[in-house]
């Protein structure tokens, strides 16, 4: 099970830096512009840190209007975050089986010590975390 | 390979991701049949159509005939209206994302 973990945890690192190059290269082939990179970047690392790093590297892809779009996807559950240039970011989670729809707008830029992210955001995120492997 | 599904007309071909060589077929028809969860009769029915490539010739638009320019098939009835609920919008494009995960293929 130690081997799995550390695969799993290697797996993510590795991911999580493709992400980086991603981001990177939309930006040079002008999907972007250098301040989506760094907010989607930004992102990426407070959601990862506030569920103590659990939360997988999600997909990635570039809207029409210079806007990033992260999507995670795990059995029946669906979420999307994405990031606008001037407006807040939008969650959105649908759940395939009981045809649920929840969303929230999240203002990336503001976020910090004082005012963190929600727990109604961090509830849906905790869907997504990978099973802990059994001892 | 690709040419030949495109023309049948009742597979969507588009490439996926980092990787050009990964395709998702996706069935026209099932595109259609879409609708938004929960459904609302604000949004219209999605459209698969095909969009000949154009040329330039002596000052004339004119479809481009040269080998190789197929064209491409696009989706039509994403663009949301302004007094609807982008959730009905945003339903509708996770579906369509699944339907596009059932059937990657790799060109080799």
């Amino acid at each position: 099970m130690a081997t799995t973990s550390y695969e799993d945890a290697l797996r993510e690192q590795t991911r999580g830096q493709r992400l980086s190059d991603y981001l990177r290269e939309m930006r040079r082939e002008g999907n972007i512009d250098v301040d989506m990179v760094a907010l989607s970047w930004r992102a990426w690392n407070m959601l990862h840190a506030a569920t103590s790093n659990k939360l997988p590297v999600p997909d990635a892809c570039p809207g029409p209007d210079g806007h990033m779009l992260y999507t995670w996807d795990l059995r029946e559950h669906h979420l999307e975050l994405e990031m606008f240039a001037n407006n807040p970011a939008e969650l959105f989670y649908r759940n395939r089986l009981s045809g649920n729809l929840w969303e929230f707008d999240l203002d990336i830029r503001n976020l910090d010590r004082e005012d963190p992210i929600p727990q109604e955001v961090l509830q849906k995120l905790s869907l997504f975390f990978p099973e802990c492997p059994t001892a | 390979m690709c040419l030949g599904l495109y023309r049948c007309r009742r597979l969507t071909v588009k490439q996926v991701g980092f990787n050009p060589a990964a395709f998702a077929l996706t069935d026209d028809d099932e595109i259609r049949a879409l609708r938004p969860e929960p459904n609302s009769m604000d949004v219209p029915d999605l459209d698969v159509v095909w969009d000949s490539l154009m040329m330039e010739e002596n000052g004339m638009i004119l479809p481009d005939t040269r080998p190789g320019a197929e064209g491409h098939a696009g989706k039509t009835g994403l663009l949301r209206p302004p007094f609807v609920e982008q959730r009905f919008y945003k339903s509708l494009r996770s579906q369509l994302a699944d339907l596009a995960c059932q059937r990657i293929i790799t060109l080799t």
